[in-house]
């Protein structure tokens, strides 16, 4: 009896250490990344605008936090909220690290990006997301450093995902077609290795 | 007499097929696709001064490229602004890349030609199978339609067969 119970929790224990095992080279192998990487990660400009609660906002204020940064206009239909939408959805596939996340929306079309229409706008999605708007002198200088395209009016945008992480560098961008799991993956992989 | 057909069929198969490796060699050649290396990482660097060239309408580097599927293409930008490709967000001294998994000839919007475009022509290997493929698909119904144009200009007698003495 006590030889067949001494196979017993061998043969537990044999199957808990390979299970670890296969855990340990699954977390190790290399993440093959499905945004596009920026190799090695650059720094990603600072800027201050204007948020939707009308008070100054500092782009690096964000230090130490991972930030999903999106260019778009507060009346648009399509694009920005798809990628609002996705972004949202990254967060929530992440779980608790997804609070480690701060999204920011930041304004194409300055006259109609007034801080309320920011306001209205984010808050459809999370009201914690920052919606950052300015002059158009200032957004030009912004969109210029990150090199979104912006025409007709901030209708017509480049449709851009930056991932910037704690220290303040942008490691990823996405572009349509992707997916929240795909976002999420990419996010656990960095999040595993810092 | 079989064999005689067979034969014949089989010369006919094997001019055809000779005559296949120059018609397959041209066409490949005509529609562009002379690549015959395997997938590998490509490397596209964006030289200094490339976007204040650019504004003036300067072209810096060449408006289509040519890659294989599966091949890895990689931006690296040495200017001082940020440049885009299509997906690809590339700031200064950094690189981004991606994979060319599906064939076509894309064009993508870019921020380091005057034309704002870049030509992206993905194509099928030339590798020996596909080209041994191509001789194949164009040499065998070649020499099938060979062998019996023969059969019509010079048939196949039977040897057993002694004509009628008028």
């Amino acid at each position: 009896m006590d030889r067949k119970l001494f196979w017993v929790v061998t043969g537990i224990l044999l199957v808990i250490a390979a299970a670890a095992g296969a855990a340990t080279i699954i977390n190790h192998l290399p993440h093959s990344f499905n945004g596009s990487v920026i190799n090695p990660p650059a720094p990603a400009p600072d800027f201050t605008l204007t948020d939707q609660h009308g008070q100054f906002f500092e782009f690096s204020s964000l230090r130490g936090k991972y930030v999903f940064l999106y260019f778009g206009y507060s009346h648009c239909t399509n694009a920005c909220p798809a990628a609002m939408a996705l972004m949202t959805q990254a967060r929530n596939q992440l779980g608790s690290q997804g609070s480690q996340i701060q999204v920011v929306f930041v304004a194409t079309d300055p006259p109609g990006d007034t801080p309320q229409a920011m306001a209205t706008f984010v808050d459809r999605f999370d009201p914690s997301y920052v919606g950052a708007t300015g002059t158009q002198a200032q957004l030009s200088a912004v969109w210029a450093e990150y090199g979104v395209v912006v025409e007709d009016g901030g209708e017509t945008h480049s449709d851009y995902i930056y991932l910037i992480d704690p220290s303040g560098n942008m490691r990823m961008t996405y572009s349509q077609p992707i997916t929240a799991e795909e976002i999420a993956a990419d996010l656990r992989a960095i999040m595993r290795k810092v | 007499m079989r064999t005689r057909l067979i034969l014949r069929f089989l010369a006919g198969i094997a001019v055809g097929l000779l005559l296949a490796i120059p018609f397959t060699e041209l066409a490949f050649r005509w529609q562009g696709n002379t690549t015959s290396r395997p997938a590998k990482t490509v490397v596209l660097t964006i030289p200094a001064g490339t976007s204040a060239k650019v504004d003036t309408g300067q072209k810096v580097l060449p408006q289509d490229y040519v890659f294989v599927v599966g091949d890895v293409l990689m931006v690296h930008n040495e200017d001082s602004v940020v440049h885009t490709l299509g997906p690809l967000v590339i700031p200064p001294g950094s690189s981004a890349s991606m994979a060319l998994n599906h064939l076509g000839n894309l064009s993508y919007t870019c921020t380091f030609q005057p034309t704002k475009y870049l030509g992206l022509n993905v194509q099928a290997p030339l590798t020996l199978g596909l080209r041994l493929e191509g001789i194949a698909i164009a040499g065998i119904p070649l020499g099938i339609l060979f062998a019996l144009y023969s059969l019509i200009v010079r048939p196949v007698k039977r040897k057993d067969i002694t004509p009628l003495a008028p």
